[in-house]
């Protein structure tokens, strides 16, 4: 599915081109009774201009010798054949083509520039975002322990606690970003190493759980395992990860009394595991685009989060082979699914 | 109480901050406290202060901790904690294996930090094998060869039984999977099948002895390492 769709991205330019050729041909063959044909040269060069601006120079190359070809065809007499009546239209087909590779040159020079500038723009975006997120965490606990420092004498036990207890949770907060980050460089090097080995799900998941032991001390979650569920070949820390994170939105975008379904289905040579919430939903039309690293859904009411967390779980399931998908429930809230392959 | 007060302990750490803090909240249980900033004087010191445990860094800049680890070991077996920033299971089991006692990564809470050393400096006490062991709502009579949860008597298998005594002996303290093979079955965990074994003996054990096996609360998994029994409830 992948691999076509990007075959058909890389052709698509030049059957543009094609077209492009073909209709200032048409529009040749309408006028060359009118214009002298070197004159409708300048047409073709205009195809090559936008071909190279839009697509680059492959396109605009294959543009340009197409030109040619069509012009010395259908517009130079004698018309129908390659061949020439008068030999000063071989310099007009000579000097067409050096020029055509030329412009093409420059207009795709300019076009990488831009490109260029775009990536270093979301660069910059990206490293603002981040260091936003790592100082949020950081000023709170920077402020707890200020507070503490400064005016210690003036505080009750309970506001004392209270303090600490921010700069803990944040400082927990912080070191977690700092492993999705990490992570992230990793996947985005391709230097993740996905150590599989056989494991057993209900284990992976009750190892998890008891991280998220104090998050979930009032929710009900469960979990339906077969009790003949194969061993899957996976790596037990990052997919404790990946669970820790689906179940992380899922307690985060579901009200306490809803339930967490985990269920977990056995094919022939896959398994399906499912984490379903009965919580706030996703729009339809985001719900590839949570995948993308640090995209978030804009809600009215501020959840905090940094969009890495999703984006990390594909690129764990995806090196194991697998895939992740989201989608909404008939009544309410969102299933995330996620299919490895056995073996 | 007067026994816990005398025992003294060596951090080693090349970050000042990290040792004035342990220093700061091991003194306040009660420990004497000793450090090290390199792995030469954590080496003499080892020696000449006569600590009772170490608590050791992986990433010193004179030597690895993990061959300061092999370097005591050769003429000790006093307990050493390795506290670290390395995550990968691979750096834990190398250390545990060259004889480490257990194993924390940075960031850490001190809470578990002492719990982890409670739990291996029990490791020094004798034991009495004519005894009652308990953890939580399970007992285990050794003499006897009964296990009772909740005062009801579980039936376990002979393994089960292996399985459950090492982990209640070393309570608290990480076993890796090749510690718990070679013990309860004198298997290696490179022999095929042997790792399979143990987490379907594990997995049934878990269905005798916890409140919910789904979500286990005394035998607890340590990822690509092996187990834990959870022993302060």
């Amino acid at each position: 599915m992948q691999k076509t769709k990007t075959i058909r991205k890389k052709i698509y330019p030049y059957l543009i081109s094609i077209g492009l050729v073909f209709i200032m041909t048409l529009f040749g063959e309408f006028v060359k009774r009118k214009l002298e044909p070197t004159n409708i040269v300048m047409f073709y060069l205009l195809a090559v201009v936008i071909a190279a601006i839009r697509w680059g120079q492959g396109p605009a190359i294959v543009t340009s010798i197409l030109s040619v070809l069509a012009f010395d065809f259908f517009l130079v007499p004698p018309y129908l054949t390659l061949s020439v009546a008068d030999l000063e239209y071989i310099f007009t087909f000579i000097a067409f083509l050096i020029v055509g590779v030329i412009v093409s040159t420059l207009a795709s020079k300019t076009r990488e520039q831009v490109i260029q500038r775009q990536k270093e723009k979301l660069q910059t975006a990206l490293l603002s975002s981040i260091s936003h997120d790592l100082r949020t965490p950081l000023s709170s606990v920077t402020g707890s322990l200020s507070v503490l420092l400064d005016n210690d004498a003036g505080l009750d036990d309970a506001t004392r606690k209270e303090l600490l207890e921010t700069a803990f949770a944040e400082s927990d907060r912080l070191n977690r970003l700092v492993g999705n980050l990490l992570d992230m460089t990793r996947m985005e090097a391709g230097a993740l190493q996905i150590n599989r080995k056989a494991c057993e799900l209900r284990d992976v998941l009750g190892v998890t759980l008891e991280q998220l032991k104090e998050k979930i001390e009032a929710r009900n979650i469960r979990i339906d395992i077969p009790k003949d569920f194969p061993e899957i070949s996976m790596d037990f820390l990052f997919m404790m990860k990946v669970f820790f994170n689906l179940l992380d939105n899922a307690l985060k975008y579901s009200p306490v009394h809803t339930p967490i379904d985990i269920k977990a289905t056995a094919f022939k040579d896959k398994v399906r595991i499912e984490v379903k919430d009965q919580g706030i939903g996703i729009p339809q039309g985001d719900l590839k685009r949570i995948f993308e690293k640090f995209y978030r859904v804009e809600r009215p009411q501020k959840i905090s989060g940094t969009g890495l967390g999703l984006s990390i779980c594909k690129g764990i399931i995806e090196a194991h082979g697998g895939q992740i998908t989201a989608e909404n429930n008939l009544n309410r809230g969102t299933t995330f699914i996620i299919t490895i392959p056995l073996a | 109480m007067t026994e816990k007060q005398s025992l003294r302990i060596l951090v080693v750490d090349d970050e000042k901050a990290i040792r004035s803090f342990l220093k700061a909240s091991l003194s306040s249980h009660g420990y004497n406290v000793f450090e090290s900033a390199t792995a030469e004087e954590a080496l003499e010191k080892s020696v000449s202060a006569h600590p009772d445990a170490i608590i050791l860094d992986l990433g010193l800049p004179d030597m690895d901790g993990l061959e300061v680890t092999k370097e005591i070991r050769k003429r000790s077996k006093i307990p050493i904690i390795i506290l670290s920033v390395r995550e990968e299971a691979m750096d834990k089991v190398s250390a545990l294996d060259a004889g480490a006692d257990d194993y924390l990564t940075k960031p850490f809470s001190t809470r578990e930090l002492l719990a982890r050393l409670r739990a291996v400096m029990r490791r020094l006490l004798p034991s009495n094998k004519e005894e009652v062991l308990r953890v939580g709502r399970i007992s285990i009579d050794i003499p006897n060869h009964q296990v009772k949860v909740s005062e009801k008597e579980a039936d376990l298998t002979p393994t089960e039984y292996d399985i459950l005594k090492l982990l209640i002996l070393s309570a608290g303290k990480v076993l890796t999977h090749r510690q718990i093979l070679q013990e309860v079955w004198n298997k290696n965990e490179d022999l095929e099948g042997v790792l399979h074994l143990l987490r379907v003996t594990i997995s049934n054990l878990r269905g005798k002895i916890e409140p919910n096996p789904d979500r286990p609360t005394y035998i607890l998994t340590e990822p690509g390492i092996g187990y834990r029994l959870r022993s302060e409830h």
